[in-house]
């Protein structure tokens, strides 16, 4: 390392002797104790070449009076010794970048306070703009009395330092931002199993804090029972295993445990973390698989559901189109061969048949049409005669079913859509057939409700509802195990009828009586009398 | 066929909770000389398989109360070995296959489709 002089800018940091003369000059211009400091005391001068690192001293007044190549290169000029005080830079600012005053530096604090200072950083500009960051180390020279003669510095430049440390400190915003908000849960395991990491999302999905998971056995904290209850030993464990064989696993579904014992699916991939060609660890990604299992157990009761669907609407279609089609067919084939009063019964189920069809479509349609939000056009209408037509035409098909009729008083005019009220009725009156012996009455009852209302109950004595199943009852398809054994059925009329009341302004609703039986009532709005 | 019958006409009972349906069949296989017999649902056939033998049995799966496959259960646990025939508006194929028996018939179905078949399987039981 060269010492500068001010008067030999060219010459060569090989060169001893004119290092010497610039010295002696310096000396020369800044009388005794620049002589003490730079000519008369060899091996300081030797310690500031050897340094390596930028370097200078001053006398007691701040007076630059030696300073090293690096110093030189660091400030980008080359002081003039004796004349530069405290620092050898064109520009000094704070790392803030505000200005900072040649005579506040470290080296003057140094001076001024005869004390050492330290890490106080600083950004040194050069003339040509050019900025470092700079950590100074000035420290007071003293004479054998311990009077203050001067100080030395030296500039560790820390730039490459700092924007090394400000890159990882990106790096890491970074890698933090993407782990604290990726939905999917981290998990960092050493080599022993033992958690490095854990990011929020595991934390979410585990149950556990990082603080209280870190360093723990990763198997015996989250990974150590069946979902059966049978204890999972580490040595049967997949991920484990792979850690140890550096294998990848990829969208393995799992079972883990949470702090409070329950279980959660995830779906999880392990992959190793490799350094400098040896295992290091693995890194296990999870995702609560719960909601999913939850969808696919969905799904499969909807398919369930959508079978048993299929099953039982294709019987209540087939079977009467079975009928129909066999009877043509045994009648166009072999009527001539039939009995009269075979003909005659095969013509009957045909007919009877096709309008049992006729009624299930209308019902399916009628339930697609209130499904879809359609609003039925409401009329004002009589219910005695609805009610007679539809007894009539059920009576038609069941001749044997005893039925009354029973108006409650005056019965007002009801607001209502007569075609879908007469599908109602059939529906209802159809369902206390079915469910009740067959010499058991039905009694359909029409009442006003108020000033509001008007109430039709179609009550039967059969088998009865429990009460609970009142709602139930009303939902499509859905049938009671009573039911089930009792009479074929899809559960379709009860569902429909809800629909269609509502459609037009009205409700329904089911009572069990306790001593036996149904009714099933339904309301309609009244007409007022203008 | 049991032994002493008589090959042309052989004895089909037929299971189905549809009595109008059960009234076409007993009428289409009765023309073409079956002995015929019908029941409402799986348990009534199992008391009219007390009582007779038949060839074949024409089976419905869905029926309130014991259905195909039950009565199928009940049946193979009792001893009996009778062919079975499904005849089934949903899925008639899939059970054929897992009850394992001799044939299936979907509905709706050509009458003579049933004779043919019954009238196969009968024989093919001889």
């Amino acid at each position: 390392m060269a010492i500068a002089r001010r008067t030999d800018k060219t010459a060569g940091p090989t060169s001893v002797s004119p290092k010497r003369d610039a010295l002696r000059q310096a000396t020369a211009q800044n009388g005794e104790i620049a002589e003490a400091l730079g000519a008369s005391h060899p091996q300081y001068r030797s310690l500031i070449e050897a340094l390596g690192v930028a370097a200078y001293t001053t006398d007691a007044t701040g007076r630059i009076t030696v300073y090293n190549e690096a110093a030189a290169a660091l400030w980008g000029r080359r002081p003039e010794p004796g004349n530069d005080q405290w620092c050898g830079s064109w520009r000094l600012y704070r790392p803030d970048g505000t200005p900072m005053p040649h005579d506040e530096c470290p080296m003057a604090v140094t001076l001024k306070e005869n004390r050492p200072v330290r890490d106080v950083e600083i950004l040194v500009e050069r003339p040509d703009g050019a900025r470092s960051f700079v950590l100074p180390f000035p420290a007071p020279l003293r004479d054998a009395s311990g009077a203050l003669i001067g100080a030395v510095n030296v500039l560790i430049d820390i730039t490459e330092r700092k924007r090394a440390v400000a890159e990882a400190d990106a790096q890491r915003e970074l890698v933090n931002a993407i782990t604290d908000n990726m939905s999917v849960g981290l998990l960092l395991i050493d080599t022993d199993g033992r958690i490095q990491f854990m990011n929020p999302a595991a934390e979410k999905i585990t149950g556990y804090q990082f603080e209280d998971a870190q360093g723990k056995a990763k198997h015996e904290l989250l990974h150590y029972r069946h979902p059966d209850g049978r204890p999972f030993p580490r040595s049967e464990c997949p991920i484990e295993t792979a850690n140890d064989r550096s294998q990848r696993i990829i969208g393995q579904e799992d079972v883990f445990v949470r702090p409070d014992g329950t279980s959660y699916n995830v779906l999880c991939n392990v992959a190793p973390i490799v350094r400098e060609g040896a295992i290091a660890g693995a890194i296990l990604d999870l995702r609560d698989a719960t909601e999913e299992k939850k969808t696919e157990e969905a799904i499969r009761q909807s398919m369930a559901f959508k079978d048993q669907f299929m099953g039982l609407v294709s019987h209540e279609l087939r079977t009467p189109i079975a009928t129909i089609v066999g009877n043509a067919l045994l009648l166009l084939r072999r009527g001539e061969a039939l009995a009269a009063d075979d003909k005659q019964q095969s013509l009957l189920d045909l007919a009877d048949e096709s309008k049992k069809l006729q009624r299930i479509i209308e019902n399916l349609l009628l339930l697609a049409r209130v499904d879809v939000g359609e609003q039925l056009d409401a009329e004002p209408l009589l219910l005695r005669p609805l009610i007679a037509q539809a007894v009539d035409s059920f009576q038609r098909r069941e001749p044997q079913r005893s039925i009354s009729v029973m108006p409650e008083g005056e019965v007002p005019i009801a607001l209502g859509q007569a075609e879908s009220l007469l599908l109602v009725l059939d529906n209802l009156i159809s369902n206390a057939h079915k469910y009740s012996p067959p010499d058991a009455p039905i009694e359909i009852r029409i009442r006003a409700n108020g000033s509001e209302d008007v109430e039709v109950c179609v009550r039967d004595y059969g088998m009865g509802l429990d009460q609970d199943e009142t709602e139930a009852v009303f939902t499509p398809f859905y049938r009671s195990a009573k039911a089930k054994t009792h009479a074929k059925g899809i559960g379709l009329g009860l569902a429909v009828c809800k629909r269609v009341i509502e459609a037009q302004g009205g409700s329904i609703r089911a009572w069990a009586r306790p001593e036996g039986g149904c009714d099933f009532v339904f309301s309609l709005q009244q007409v007022r009398e203008s | 066929m049991k032994d002493g019958a008589d090959h042309s006409t052989p004895r089909v009972l037929v299971i189905d909770d549809d009595e109008a349906l059960l009234r076409m069949l007993r009428l289409s296989l009765a023309s073409e000389g079956f002995q015929v017999a019908t029941a409402e649902g799986g348990a009534s056939g199992l008391e009219k398989l007390r009582f007779d033998e038949f060839d074949v049995i024409v089976l419905d799966l869905q029926m309130p109360g014991m259905d195909g496959r039950s009565f199928h259960r009940e049946m193979v646990a009792r001893g009996y070995n009778t062919q079975i025939v499904i005849l089934s508006a949903y899925g008639a194929e899939k059970a054929r296959q897992e009850l394992g028996v001799a044939a299936a018939i979907a509905k709706p179905f050509d009458p003579d489709v049933l004779i043919e078949t019954v009238r196969d399987v009968a024989t093919a039981s001889d």
